[in-house]
């Protein structure tokens, strides 16, 4: 589903955010991706999305080459990755329906199918009866769950997450966790980039560790800090390592 | 049904989101297109008076309306058989009053205070040579006959007023690309701050997977709705001027020229058309241009 290629991302010709990661992770695999800030997560899934181009190597998304993939296609191959941010990116002036109706609207589905998917979807992440709120009514685990249910609505292929629960406390953060989780039992494959050392030990999922852009350890059933000499102690990367961070995107990278 | 809908919400949200700068837009694009309005008719009209002397190689001797009608016959006459006259044709008061309320159709009030009898019977006259000098010793010729109120001459009014007007032309087709690179820049500034103020949206959009082209379209269709409506209102503006320029002319005793100096309602009607497409394009040119700067993936 998803397959890097010895890929190198070198930001702004000398930052290099990803070096020389290869990685394989196949239809239906819950996949954490962990590292301390500045290790090259975000842009990890940044490269999957398209929204970064890899400097050297190659990715293959959803059976697509995406060095080979015309810019008017990407759209279409967004369709498929839902996405799903530690800020949210809620529009504040839409109501919770709204907010995740208009992922289908924008891509051009007909309002038989917005009118049955998004209360199916509200339902499924459980805010049924909170269709009409607007996100500032909503407490912060709701509405990352509306976010979820926006990236989930169209049925994608992949999931991608990146610090969901960043603005989440651990309780809320568990239960967006198994909210992902379910997602995933439905063949979806996921991707979450965390610094949430609890969740992955309690999940026992595959863990992908990134120190300073490179892979530095991938195992099955994997725990955050793996061996000890690792630690999971935090480890600020030099500054000048971090590429430039999108807005809002404090942690992220 | 949902994009129709999407597409006319997003459009007018955008709308009354900025509206300063819309307002702007929309002026800068009306007072342009108005220019080019302005310059089409006065080409036209210019064009419409010049026809009558048609370049100059003939004249005309007015009578005077208060003579007996055996005087002007007996000019007739003379003037058919003089050997450096090729052909003239006669135009009574009433075959001018026909033309003068032809040419006044869309101010009735003006019509209304010309009768048929104020009106000089006249000769148009079609001389043998085209030699601007022969043709004007010709015309003296006749200038001091009695009965006779005036006689003029076309050659050089019709030169200096062509020059005149299609410099006028020039001047006024220079403001007016002025005006329309103007217009351009602040439609392309307006569409600008509409997509900063959606940043969010369009940032969302981008995610799930909408095309470029949807993104754009409403901020597309929103500059050209700035051009259509600045071209509609510059129309208005243009009819507006015709009347007075016309009104104002055709009260002149300055030159008979400016008599005839007025724009058909066929030419208007491509005035018209040729102002709001001229505001479309505008509209459309200046969003394309801030649409293709900030909106790729």
């Amino acid at each position: 589903m998803i397959r890097f290629d010895n890929v190198t991302k070198i930001y702004k010709g000398e930052t290099r955010a990803v070096n020389d990661v290869s990685l394989n992770i196949a239809k239906g695999e819950f996949v954490f991706l962990v590292g301390p800030s500045g290790s090259g997560k975000s842009t990890m899934l940044r490269l999957m999305t398209c929204e970064e181009k890899a400097t050297t190597g190659n990715i293959h998304v959803a059976g697509k080459d995406l060095s080979k993939l015309n810019s008017w296609r990407v759209p279409y191959l967004r369709r498929n990755i839902g996405s799903v941010f530690q800020d949210f990116k809620l529009l504040p002036t839409k109501t919770v329906y709204e907010n995740v109706a208009f992922a289908l609207e924008v891509i051009g589905r007909p309002d038989g199918v917005i009118r049955t998917q998004v209360p199916a979807i509200l339902e499924l992440v459980g805010l049924q009866d909170k269709q009409r709120r607007f996100p500032d009514e909503l407490s912060g685990g709701e509405q990352q769950r509306v976010s979820v249910a926006r990236a989930f609505v169209n049925r994608p292929l992949i999931l991608l997450a990146d610090e969901p629960t960043g603005n989440l406390d651990p309780d809320t953060s568990e239960e967006l966790t198994s909210l992902l989780d379910r997602i995933n039992r439905t063949g979806t494959t996921v991707v979450m980039a965390t610094h949430d050392q609890t969740i992955v030990d309690r999940m026992r999922r595959r863990v992908v560790a990134l120190r300073h852009g490179e892979l530095v350890r991938d195992e099955q059933r994997g725990a955050y800090g793996g061996e000890p000499e690792h630690g999971p102690a935090p480890d600020d990367a030099a500054p000048g390592d971090a590429p430039p961070a999108a807005p809002r995107d404090g942690t992220g990278s | 049904m949902s994009r129709i809908r999407y597409f006319a919400r997003e459009t007018w949200a955008n709308i009354r989101r900025n509206l300063t700068l819309t307002f702007a837009a929309i002026l800068t694009v009306a007072v342009g297109v108005m220019l080019v309005g302005m310059g089409l008719m006065a080409g036209y009209a210019s064009g419409n008076a010049l026809d009558r002397w048609e370049g100059g190689v003939q004249f005309e001797v007015f009578m005077d309306p208060q003579i007996d009608p055996s005087q002007i016959d007996a000019l007739g006459l003379e003037l058919e058989t003089h050997p450096e006259i090729d052909r003239i044709e006669f135009f009574s008061s009433e075959e001018a009053y026909g033309l003068v309320s032809q040419q006044m159709a869309d101010q009735p009030e003006l019509l209304a205070q010309v009768s048929p009898e104020a009106l000089p019977p006249s000769y148009r006259v079609v001389p043998r040579s085209v030699e601007a000098e022969l043709i004007e010793s010709l015309a003296a010729q006749f200038r001091q006959r009695p009965g006779v109120m005036s006689v003029q001459t076309g050659r050089e009014e019709v030169d200096a007023i062509r020059t005149w007007f299609s410099s006028f032309q020039g001047i006024v087709l220079l403001l007016s690309i002025v005006l329309a690179g103007a217009s351009v820049m602040l439609i392309f500034n307006s569409i600008r701050v509409a997509m900063f103020a959606r940043r969010r949206e369009i940032e969302v959009m981008k995610l799930v997977g909408a095309t470029n082209s949807f993104i754009r379209f409403p901020f597309m269709l929103e500059g050209m709705l700035h051009g259509l409506v600045g071209g509609i209102v510059g129309a208005i503006a243009a009819g507006v001027l015709r009347g007075h320029v016309e009104g104002l002319f055709s009260r002149s005793d300055i030159l008979a020229f400016f008599r005839s100096f007025v724009v058909t309602s066929s030419q208007f009607t491509t005035v018209v058309f040729v102002t709001v497409i001229a505001g479309v394009l505008v509209g459309m040119l200046g969003s394309a241009f801030a649409a293709s700067r900030f909106l790729d993936v």
